[in-house]
């Protein structure tokens, strides 16, 4: 019972949304359901922020007990991690309070002067994986790797002005290769894709694949 | 909704036959294939298997490639625990937290070793994209992993997990179904499961019937889709929107 119920649960749940999406005209009554599934969604998902937050709680102060290598690191994310908690709520449940004021700026100072320009310096660092993994691939080891130089010289070419300028064949062709073949392939993935979306969705559905109950 | 009851009815039916002992044959896929190889490389080289089931939400557009990716990561742990080498999987999504957690304690026991499971093999590091991205490469870099795993849907992050996971050596087996970021994991992984090869991943690897015969049905329905294509080319070359008609009706 402990797998057939979760399985039951889900199965009654997906063929609802889905008899609703194609029914909705002529079965009204199941959007009141639907619309009262998805709000258990968003109070679950709620609840796994929870629970995400204790596993990251959790794991780092092990870290910390263990004085495992790199634990100050650790310490670091836990204490912003309180910080950051803490100066929002409190703030957010007394904004007109005197005190209020200086939590608003250590607040917006973890979020604006700490955590937007360190995603975006870690953000810039994808240039150097780019030039990385280009340097790799790039070499012609194989024919295919051979074809993959060879349109990726012609689209870089051809989006340069410098391309234009050796020749305007080079911006033709780019155009050729981004027009005709890539979007013959992109369309191929996503439609294949998109049918082994359905398929995977109605083996779950039937409770063929259970990964929501960990596969077993 | 008739594209869906042919796939529907297509899938059933295949899974029927299957039940019956006509299962289809599979076509090899690399990534797949190569999926306990790199396992066996990395207890080779006493490094630890890192995995990573996407970046999006359980409950999104994106469910269908999370769902793929968990299911994978099950074998991978069965795996992980056969060979008894660790295994690090992080998760972005709070929701595809306790499924992750889930499906790695339940492949442990199924590969002999039940007692490898500890909360720290499946931590969150961060939702944010790119404080996520920052964790996956401190786990890789520090715990010098063996093999890097990443299958599910994933943004702008593919490429600094792929080639992050390359730079420590590591044999690297991506997969998505976004097809902005194939081109990314084909350039920078050893092995990139494309489309809809990661929903074939649960039935590939675990050669279950009913699973193998839905594989077919889900052929079956990418030919019809392939035929509709061509007739409505030809039909809408000569001047008739019958095809167009049907198919927006």
């Amino acid at each position: 019972m402990r797998k057939e119920i979760p399985m039951a649960v889900a199965s009654i749940c997906g063929f609802l949304v889905l008899i609703n999406f194609f029914f909705e005209k002529a079965l009204p009554f199941t959007k009141g359901w639907v619309d009262t599934l998805q709000n258990w969604g968003v109070v679950v998902s709620a609840f796994a922020m929870g629970l995400a937050a204790v596993n990251l709680v959790f794991i780092h102060a092990r870290h910390i007990a263990r004085r495992s290598p790199g634990w100050y690191n650790s310490l670091a994310l836990l204490v912003a991690m309180v910080l950051s908690t803490v100066s929002g709520i409190v703030f957010y449940a007394a904004p007109k309070a005197a005190w209020a004021a200086g939590l608003r700026s250590l607040w917006t100072y973890l979020f604006n002067g700490l955590l937007k320009p360190l995603g975006a310096a870690m953000f810039s660092t994808l240039v150097f994986f780019i030039a990385s993994a280009a340097f790799r691939s790039f070499r012609a080891r194989s024919v295919e790797a051979a074809i993959l130089l060879g349109a990726g010289l012609i689209a870089l070419l051809g989006a340069a002005p410098i391309g234009e300028l050796i020749s305007e064949a080079f911006p033709r062709a780019s155009n050729w290769i981004m027009d005709v073949p890539n979007v013959a392939g992109n369309r191929a993935i996503i439609m294949g894709a998109a049918i082994g979306a359905v398929a995977l969705g109605f083996r779950i559905l039937l409770g063929i694949d259970r990964p929501y109950i960990g596969g077993e | 909704m008739l594209m869906l009851l042919f796939a529907v009815g297509a899938i059933w039916y295949f899974m029927q036959r299957a039940r019956r002992g006509q299962v289809p044959t599979v076509r090899p896929i690399a990534g797949l294939q190569a999926t306990a190889e790199a396992v066996g490389r990395a207890t080779e080289m006493g490094r630890p298997v890192f995995y990573v089931p996407g970046r999006t939400e359980i409950n999104t557009a994106g469910a269908a490639q999370t769902l793929a990716g968990l299911e994978m990561l099950g074998y991978v742990a069965e795996l992980s625990a056969r060979y008894e080498v660790p295994l690090r999987t992080a998760v972005a999504a709070p929701t595809v937290l306790p499924v992750a957690e889930e499906m790695v304690r339940q492949g442990y026991p199924r590969g002999g070793e039940p007692g490898l499971y500890r909360p720290e093999v499946v931590p969150l590091p961060s939702s944010a994209q790119v404080a996520f991205a920052a964790g996956c490469l401190d786990i890789m870099h520090r715990e010098k992993v063996g093999a890097a795993f990443l299958i599910g849907e994933f943004q702008a992050e593919s490429l600094m997990l792929a080639e992050g996971a390359a730079q420590v050596g590591a044999i690297v087996i991506s997969g998505t179904a976004r097809t902005f970021q194939i081109p990314f994991f084909v350039v920078a992984s050893d092995y990139t499961l494309i489309g809809e090869e990661i929903f074939a991943a649960g039935a590939y690897l675990s050669g279950d019937r009913d699973r193998l015969g839905g594989l077919a049905g889900q052929d079956w329905t990418k030919i019809l889709a392939v035929a509709l294509m061509l007739v409505g080319a030809i039909l809408v070359t000569f001047g008739q929107q019958a095809i167009v008609r049907f198919l927006s009706w």
